[in-house]
């Protein structure tokens, strides 16, 4: 049986009914399309950082009124309405002259008509000895055509023009003239003008960037959906900083640092006190606008992170505190802890951390100005010798900061170094750092304390095996009388005496009754105190050591004195 | 088009209406004459303006741009040889310097207002190309017969017999595909004969024609 044959186009029965489903298909997935499209259109739209431009607007707005004002109220009462006065005077002259300064400005209209035409004229002009002398040379050069003819033809166009000059200087003196009638027929009124600017200039600037920045009509349709590619008020701010680069792994590309889309108020002042992201920049004399210039350095050679971002999230913001953590968690992540964006190599400097920074360009300086913590940083860094195990560019061939253990057995004992490397601060305060018996107690188990000592005494036992021998000769035998001499001039008996020598000394100590009282209550058998010994051991007579002897008054004690 | 008129129209503007327009063709011109069989005598108008676009507008402006404009985009004749060296002086004026200063003699206007009163003219003419000439053509149709020796030809002005063929809708979107067309060679020649460099010009909002 052969199969049924498939019904042609124009015979089939039911092609109406499917063409009915068909158009409801092709409606439905029309109507998805559009839907999709208008929600594509909206998300692009509708951006985190747009929200931020429009709340800084609302408070630069309140800003710029209260420095407005400020700068009005700077100017004295009496003076602004002397000022008033005189403007409203100067109106009234200008009322009077008006029939002459409308003619004055009609002729000087007339004469910017003609100066644009003879302007034009004598442009065009040389344009045309231009061509001309290119024909010429052509011709000269190749000895081609009527030379002469085109020779005749440029020196004629060089007349033109010279003339042309000619009329352009005498209307150009016929237009400063006309100019300097109509400024002495005005002159009452710009006089008063001049004064007004001179005066209200801070308060004329910022009401005219209150103009500038107020929304209005204009505003809302320039930033409409599809409408905003032309020019919106709300876009992107980026800085592009010559010569510097992003690296993103095996290559490097420019800087685009976007930060100043939302941090709007960062090189003006005026929003030391906002929130962020509107607050000022500290220090902006010393940053922005000083020898770190905005346009030149840009935000992430300081601070790191994202800089095309134009996103929280995304130009990896980290948290300073744990406070701040959590609430970024919430707020951002959320969830209890905050998850910075981890796509990015070189995350934001937490606040307070960002002097890390500086070495990027001031390396090799000793001392990095405003960057306190990084200076004690880098001498604690030095004075650690931190560089010995951790490599660091600029830091690679000091010296090493603990000593030579070349020939340690030579000044020391085996004893002395398991002391000393068991607990250095046991001995005196120290860099050294110390390796055993540092875990907590309830971690330092006897297990644990025996093999702290087997694992040091091995060290030991590789210290004094690895040791050289250093052998020292012996000094020479002391003399006597020169070290006396030495001993009575060099200063020695400021601090020190020796035996019954008590020179210097007119007086007691103002502790020594109270020691005095004090020894003698807890020592009933005294021992001979230091003037018994003095008197004891010097002989009847005997002045040595006694300041006396210069004549330079008694001594308690003293024999001759007394 | 890039040297006669400005990038905006030239390059977006123009293009568009050259693709969007030759989808046209099919629903402004339904006539069935001409199907299966080659005829001009039926269709002379119809294919007068196909191959004035086709072959003027678009393979001998191909050519000549081709083959006869050199270095710094100056024309130059055929076998002349191409020198950088060569000057051409390039002396245009726009329809508001014509107006104001070489017919009025006055300044160009200025002021809140000034540019749009200054290119007031040029406006007014392109306002009267586009929205008034349509209904002119539509209502006019003059036939002037000339005699050239035992030869007579038809000179025909005016449009109405297509406005009535096609109808108001059709009729507008043909008129205005045609005076598009058309205004590629009338700006050429303004430019070739009166320096005229733009009609409407108005640099501070990015807009010439």
């Amino acid at each position: 049986m052969a199969p049924p044959s498939k019904p042609e186009p124009g015979r089939d029965p039911n092609m109406a009914d499917r063409a009915r489903k068909l158009n409801v298909v092709f409606a439905l997935t029309s109507i998805a399309m559009l839907v999709a499209f208008t929600v594509m259109i909206w998300a692009d739209y509708d951006r985190e950082w747009k929200k931020y431009q429009k709340d800084f607007v609302r408070l630069e707005i309140g800003v710029t009124q209260k420095q407005a004002q400020q700068a009005k109220d700077k100017v004295p009462t009496a003076q602004q309405q002397a000022l008033q006065a005189e403007l409203d005077r100067a109106k009234q002259e200008e009322a009077q002259r008006r029939d002459q300064i409308k003619k004055a400005q009609g002729e000087r209209d007339k004469l910017e008509g003609e100066w644009y035409a003879i302007d034009q004229n004598f442009r065009f002009t040389k344009a045309e000895i231009d061509v001309k002398r290119y024909d010429y040379e052509e011709a000269a050069h190749k000895n081609k055509g009527n030379k002469d003819k085109k020779l005749a033809d440029l020196k004629d166009y060089e007349e033109r023009w010279e003339k042309l000059r000619v009329q352009l200087e005498d209307v150009n003196a016929r237009k400063d003239a006309k100019d300097k009638e109509i400024a002495q027929l005005e002159s009452t009124r710009l006089d008063a003008e001049k004064k007004s600017k001179e005066l209200f200039g801070d308060y004329n600037r910022y009401e005219d960037r209150l103009q500038k920045i107020k929304p209005g009509f204009v505003t809302t349709v320039r930033n409409l959906p599809v409408l905003d590619l032309a020019n919106p008020s709300l876009k992107v701010n980026q800085i592009m900083p010559a010569n510097l680069q992003d690296d993103v792994i095996f290559s490097g590309t420019p800087k685009v640092d976007r930060c100043t889309t939302c941090h709007l108020g960062i090189d003006k002042k005026g929003f030391e006190n906002e929130k962020q992201p509107f607050k000022t920049h500290p220090n902006l004399a010393f940053y922005l606008q000083g020898p770190h210039p905005i346009d030149k350095v840009g935000c992430t050679s300081c601070h790191q992170g994202r800089g095309r971002a134009t996103g929280f999230m995304s130009a990896v913001h980290i948290p300073s505190t744990a406070a701040q953590e959590k609430q970024w968690g919430k707020d951002y992540s959320k969830s209890d802890t905050y998850h910075p964006f981890h796509f990015w190599d070189y995350p934001m400097m937490a606040k307070g951390h960002t002097e890390a920074q500086c070495v990027k360009c001031h390396q090799g300086q000793v001392e990095i100005p405003k960057a306190a913590s990084l200076n004690t940083g880098r001498l604690l860094f030095e004075k650690y010798g931190c560089y010995g195990c951790h490599k660091v560019k600029g830091w690679e061939d000091l010296r090493k900061v603990g000593p030579d253990l070349t020939k340690i057995v030579s000044k020391t004992s085996e004893e002395w170094i398991y002391r000393w490397i068991k607990k250095p601060s046991a001995f005196r305060p120290t860099r050294m750092p110390q390796v055993w018996d540092v875990r907590t107690p309830d971690q330092d188990t006897q297990a644990f304390l025996a093999r702290n000592n087997v694992e040091a005494n091995a060290v030991v036992a590789y210290l004094v095996e690895k040791s050289g021998r250093e052998t020292y000769p012996d000094p020479p035998a002391g003399d006597l009388a020169q070290g006396r001499k030495t001993f009575e001039t060099i200063g020695c008996l400021a601090c020190h005496r020796v035996g019954p020598d008590r020179r210097g000394v007119t007086r007691p100590c103002p502790t020594a009754p109270r020691a005095k009282a004090w020894t003698r209550r807890r020592s009933a058998p005294t021992a001979p105190t230091s003037t018994a010994r003095a008197a004891r051991s010097t002989p009847a007579g005997s002045t040595r050591g006694c300041a006396t002897r210069r004549g330079t008054g008694t001594r308690r004690g003293c024999r001759t004195c007394a | 088009m890039l040297v006669y008129f400005d990038p905006w129209l030239a390059g977006v503007v123009f293009p568009s209406l050259i693709i969007v327009g030759l989808m046209a063709i099919p629903y402004i011109d339904t006539n069935p004459k001409g199907n299966g069989y080659f005829t001009f005598k039926e269709r002379k108008v119809e294919i007068t303006l196909f191959l004035f676009g086709f072959l003027i507008l678009w393979v001998l402006l191909v050519t000549l741009g081709t083959f006869l404009r050199g270095p710094n985009w100056n024309f130059f004749g055929p076998y002349e040889y191409w020198d950088l060296h060569k000057l051409l002086a390039l002396n245009n004026v726009n329809l508001s310097e014509y107006f104001w200063v070489k017919m009025l003699h006055m300044k160009l206007p200025s002021g809140p207002l000034g540019m749009w009163i200054r290119e007031l003219p040029g406006i007014l003419l392109t306002l009267f190309y586009i929205g008034v000439l349509p209904g002119i053509l539509a209502m006019t149709r003059k036939t002037w017969t000339i005699k050239l020796g035992s030869r007579t030809f038809t000179m025909t002005f005016g449009l109405r017999k297509y406005f009535e063929k096609l109808g108001p809708w059709r009729y507008s979107i043909f008129v205005m595909l045609l005076l598009c067309m058309i205004a590629l060679p009338i700006k050429m020649v303004l430019r070739w004969t009166l320096n005229l460099k733009y009609i409407v010009s108005l640099p501070e909002i990015f807009f010439n024609i």
